[in-house]
C-alpha cells in the first residue's frame, strides 16, 4: 500500500507546488479579513483534500487501475491507500495553514481568539473536510471520478442552499447553543463517517470489474 | 468445484509441469460470452493466443488476473488458485498490456522506488540494467517517451522482480518491426530459464510464429484449438483446386473455404492423409494468419 501512496505523491508533486503558491496567496488575502484563521484553514483543507480527487483523475487518465490490479496489491489496499492519502493531505493542508495563520495572528491578533480557539477552529474545519470526503469517496469508487464532479459540487452547495432556503421558508435556524454542541460532536461524527465510508468504498471496489 | 483433483492436492508437483491451467472458464456479458475455455501452458514454453479483436483474448487475461469475476471455471497459475492466493500469485508474474499505464509525469527512477514497495523481490539493479539495455533515460517523465519506449519501460518493470510467468496482452501492437523484434528477443531470453513461461496474446500472427511453442485460437469466445505450433503448421494445409475439381472434394474435409477468380482455396486438417485422398490436387502449407482468416472469414460449407 505504501507503494501506491508513493505513486500518488509522485504524480501529485507538480500540483503540490501550485498548492504552495496558493497557500501564500491566500494567506495574504485572508490577512485582510476579520478573522484570517478559519476561512484560510477551511479553504486550505478543502483544497488539499481536492488533491486526492486529482489523484483519482490521474489514475483514470493513465488507466492505472488495470495495471495496478495486476500487481501484488489487494483491492482493499487500493481503497485504504486513497483514504490514507485524503487524511494525510487534510493534515498537511491543515498544519501548514495553521502555522501560517498563527504567524498572521501574532502580527494582527483577533479579540477572543487565542491559541485554544484557534485549535478548536482547526479541528472543526478538518472534521468538516473529512466528513465531506466520507460522502464523496464512495461515490468516486462507484461512479468514477469524472461523474463524481457533479456530486462534488452538490455536496458543497447543499449545506449553503439548505441554510438559504431555511431562511426563506421561515424555518428558524438552530440556535447558537445547539450549533456549538453540534460542533463539539463534529470530530466524532467525522471519524465514524470516515470509517463507515471506507467500509462502503471497500465493498464497492472489491466487487468492481475493471 | 474441484474439477482438477491433482492440482488441489499436489500444487507443488503440478507447479513443475504447468504454469497456467484453466478449466471450463465461462463469463457472460450483455453481448458477448466467453464459453468453456480450457487451456494449459507447460512450464518453459511460450503460448500465443490469437483471435480477432473481440474474440475474448483480453477477457481471458482479465479473468486470470481476477479483474473480472468468472461465472464458472477454475484457474490455477503457478500452482496458486487465482482468487484465494491472488497476492502470492501476483508476486511471481509480470504483466504487460498493449499500452503503458504509467502516469505521464512519473519518471523511471520513481517507478523503481514505487515497485520496491510493491514487490517483495524488486531488483533495483536489474531494473536499471534493463533501462540501460533499452536506452531509456532514468530521469525523464514518461510523457516524453515514444510508444516503443513506453512498451520497453513496461517490459523492464514486468521483468525486474524475477517473475516466473509473463502475461502479455498485445504487447507488440502498434510497434514498428524493429522494436517488435527486439521485444521478441527479450521474450526468448526470458524463456531460457526452463522454469519460466509466457502467455502472449496478439493478433500479429507473424510474431507468434517466430516465438510461440503453443498456439491457442479464440474465436467468438470459444477456443477453436490449443495445440503445439509445429504440429499445427504440419497438420493444417491449404487445398487448392479449380471449379471442376471442387465438386469432387468431400465437404466434410473442409474447415473453411474461399473462392477467388483463380479457383477454390480450402483449409483442411490432416495434410498427409488429404494428400493421399486428393492425389491430383495441390496442398500448400499454411501460416497462422491463413488458419485464423479461414476460420473467421471463410465460408463454412456444411
Amino acid at each position: 500500500m505504501t507503494g501506491l501512496l508513493l505513486k500518488d505523491f509522485y504524480s501529485l508533486r507538480q500540483y503540490g507546488k501550485t498548492m504552495l503558491f496558493m497557500l501564500v496567496f491566500f494567506a495574504f488575502l485572508s490577512a485582510g479579513m476579520d478573522n484570517p484563521a478559519s476561512f484560510f484553514e477551511g479553504f486550505m483543507i478543502i483544497m488539499s483534500m481536492m488533491m486526492a480527487i486529482y489523484s483519482f483523475s490521474y489514475d483514470n487518465l493513465a488507466k492505472w487501475d488495470r495495471f495496478g490490479l495486476s500487481l501484488p496489491v489487494t483491492r482493499t489496499e487500493v481503497v485504504a491507500g486513497k483514504y490514507l492519502l485524503s487524511l494525510i493531505l487534510c493534515m498537511l493542508g491543515g498544519i501548514l495553514a495553521f502555522l501560517l495563520s498563527s504567524v498572521i495572528l501574532t502580527f494582527r491578533p483577533v479579540e477572543d481568539f487565542g491559541l485554544k480557539e484557534h485549535l478548536y477552529s482547526l479541528v472543526g474545519v478538518s472534521a468538516i473536510g473529512i466528513f465531506l470526503f466520507s460522502i464523496l469517496l464512495p461515490l468516486i469508487f462507484k461512479f468514477g471520478v469524472e461523474k463524481s464532479r457533479l456530486f462534488l459540487i452538490a455536496i458543497f452547495a447543499a449545506p449553503t442552499a439548505a441554510v438559504i432556503s431555511f431562511g426563506q421558508l421561515g424555518i428558524e435556524l438552530p440556535s447558537g447553543v445547539v450549533l456549538l454542541g453540534l460542533l463539539k460532536l463534529l470530530p466524532l461524527i467525522a471519524v465514524v463517517a470516515f470509517l463507515l465510508s471506507f467500509l462502503v468504498s471497500n465493498r464497492i471496489y472489491c466487487s468492481k470489474e475493471i | 468445484m474441484n474439477h482438477h483433483g491433482n492440482t488441489m492436492q499436489h500444487p507443488s508437483a503440478e507447479r513443475s509441469h504447468h504454469s497456467i491451467e484453466i478449466r471450463n472458464l465461462s463469463k457472460s456479458f450483455d453481448r458477448f460470452r466467453l464459453e468453456d475455455v480450457n487451456l494449459t501452458l507447460p512450464c518453459g514454453s511460450i503460448m500465443g493466443v490469437i483471435g480477432e479483436n473481440g474474440a475474448g483474448k483480453t477477457t481471458t487475461i482479465k479473468l486470470m488476473l481476477n479483474q473480472l469475476k468468472a461465472n464458472a471455471g477454475q484457474i490455477t497459475i503457478l500452482g496458486y488458485d487465482h482468487i484465494r492466493e491472488e497476492k502470492k500469485l501476483k508476486e511471481e508474474i509480470g504483466v504487460v498490456f498493449d499500452e503503458s499505464y504509467f502516469h505521464d509525469n512519473i519518471k523511471p527512477k520513481h517507478i523503481s522506488k514505487i515497485m520496491a514497495r510493491v514487490y517483495q523481490r524488486w531488483d533495483h539493479e536489474m531494473f536499471s540494467d534493463y533501462l540501460k539495455q533499452f536506452h531509456l533515460p532514468e530521469d525523464k517523465i514518461t510523457k516524453e517517451f515514444s510508444r516503443g519506449m513506453k512498451m520497453k519501460l513496461s517490459l523492464a518493470t514486468a521483468l525486474s522482480h524475477h517473475p516466473k510467468l509473463l502475461i502479455l496482452d498485445e504487447p507488440t501492437s502498434g510497434l514498428d518491426p524493429v522494436i517488435r523484434n527486439e521485444i521478441l528477443d527479450i521474450f526468448l531470453d526470458f524463456i531460457q530459464d526452463e522454469e519460466n513461461s509466457i502467455l502472449f496474446s496478439s493478433h500479429i500472427t507473424s510474431d507468434l510464429e517466430k516465438v510461440a511453442d503453443y498456439i491457442t485460437f479464440l474465436h467468438e469466445g470459444r477456443i477453436m484449438f490449443s495445440e503445439s505450433k509445429d504440429e499445427l503448421l504440419a497438420d493444417y494445409g491449404l487445398l487448392l483446386c479449380g471449379a471442376a475439381d471442387f465438386s469432387t472434394v468431400d465437404k466434410g474435409d473442409i474447415i473453411g473455404h474461399r473462392e477467388n477468380r483463380f479457383g477454390h482455396e480450402m483449409l483442411i486438417r490432416n495434410k498427409a492423409k488429404m494428400a493421399q485422398k486428393y492425389k491430383g490436387l495441390t496442398i500448400d502449407s499454411v501460416t497462422l494468419e491463413d488458419i485464423m482468416l479461414f476460420y473467421v472469414k471463410g465460408d463454412q460449407l456444411k
